[in-house]
């Protein structure tokens, strides 16, 4: 197994976007896969570059009343040369329900609820089989590539930011 | 140009997630469609319309349109294009056209011994490494790169054309 270093509090704590009102939640969630998507984490289906899904757990659990909570994890990653960044998601919506509400004048059904996205990131290094098996992978890491991981993990916390901006500006502003 | 392996063939212009562009504001759903559909001809590539889903919506429709082109140079080059147009809150004006949010997603890469004529053993599929890696690089690089290119900033000039603020 590879290394991991850290860019934000890895999960559960992540880093922690809360949003108690409404919302489209269904487009939400397309807007967070079609982000991934564009950015290369992901490809059309949802699938990371080693053919698995990226959504590693999606549990409804639906109540009396017509509310539910919702619980999604979502594991996925892109590989630049040697390193691996790699973006965790957790969203946790506790008591969701449909609502009817005016938005732009335009009577829609939204859904309300207490909604909790977590996200973490972190950088892996030497993931390959390869650079345990192989002297050579691990002398090449320590004099060449070490130098190189403070470069990536300013991008992949950069690219993180974007991610985390983009859903919050797509949830202040009403954009679905 | 990434460094082709034995078993990769494709060789995007573009990112591999493709070129993206976002738009809210007026977009003629129509026209794109005709005129993007026009240039896939002209250029001569073979087109398919690989999705088109319509959905109607309270707060307006939704559009998910996808157009792939692909053209066969010669025996071992062939270019795509590919075309995803989502878009949201979509209605119609007045004046024509379609007010709503748009984004594109735009991929181009070469497929590279589309024949498969170089894939089938492992002596073969050495030879196509040096043959491509080695011998017609450069050519990859001036010549059909720069040309697919081209044609993709072509056809993303008719996108652009087709999109412009909204003027009350």
């Amino acid at each position: 197994m590879g290394y991991k270093h850290p860019i934000t509090p890895p999960l559960p704590s992540g880093v922690r976007l809360r949003w108690q009102g409404v919302i489209d939640f269904g487009e939400l969630y397309r807007f967070m896969k079609w982000w991934l998507q564009d950015n290369g984490y992901c490809d059309d289906d949802g699938f990371t570059e080693d053919s698995k899904c990226m959504e590693t757990k999606y549990v409804e659990r639906r109540f009396q009343g017509g509310t539910k909570n919702i619980e999604i994890d979502w594991k996925t990653y892109r590989d630049v040369g040697h390193f691996r960044h790699n973006i965790g998601v957790t969203i946790l919506i506790l008591g969701m329900r449909d609502e009817e509400t005016e938005l732009r004048g335009v009577k829609r059904k939204l859904d309300r609820g207490d909604f909790d996205i977590r996200m973490d990131a972190n950088v892996e290094t030497e993931f390959n089989e390869a650079f345990e098996k192989h002297w050579f992978s691990k002398f090449y890491y320590r004099f060449f590539m070490k130098g190189r991981l403070s470069m990536h993990k300013r991008n992949a916390y950069i690219n993180f930011y974007r991610f985390h901006n983009a859903i919050k500006d797509y949830i202040q502003n009403q954009r679905y | 140009m990434a460094a082709f392996g034995a078993g990769k063939r494709d060789d995007y212009v573009t990112p591999p997630s493709g070129l993206v562009i976002h738009h809210d504001g007026f977009f003629d759903v129509d026209r794109f469609h005709e005129e993007l559909r026009g240039w896939f001809f002209k250029k001569r590539y073979d087109y398919i319309e690989k999705e088109v889903q319509i959905k109607n919506k309270p707060q307006g429709r939704e559009y998910v349109f996808g157009m792939n082109g692909e053209r066969e140079v010669d025996e071992f080059f062939k270019f795509h294009v590919q075309f995803k147009v989502f878009s949201i809150r979509t209605q119609k004006l007045k004046e024509g056209g379609y007010s709503g949010w748009v984004k594109l997603n735009i991929k181009a890469w070469i497929e590279l011994d589309w024949t498969k004529r170089w894939q089938k053993n492992s002596w073969t599929r050495f030879l196509y490494y040096v043959y491509v890696n080695f011998i017609i690089k450069d050519r990859i690089i001036r010549t059909y790169e720069s040309k697919l290119y081209l044609e993709m900033l072509e056809a993303i000039g008719i996108a652009k054309s087709c999109m412009r603020e909204v003027y009350h």
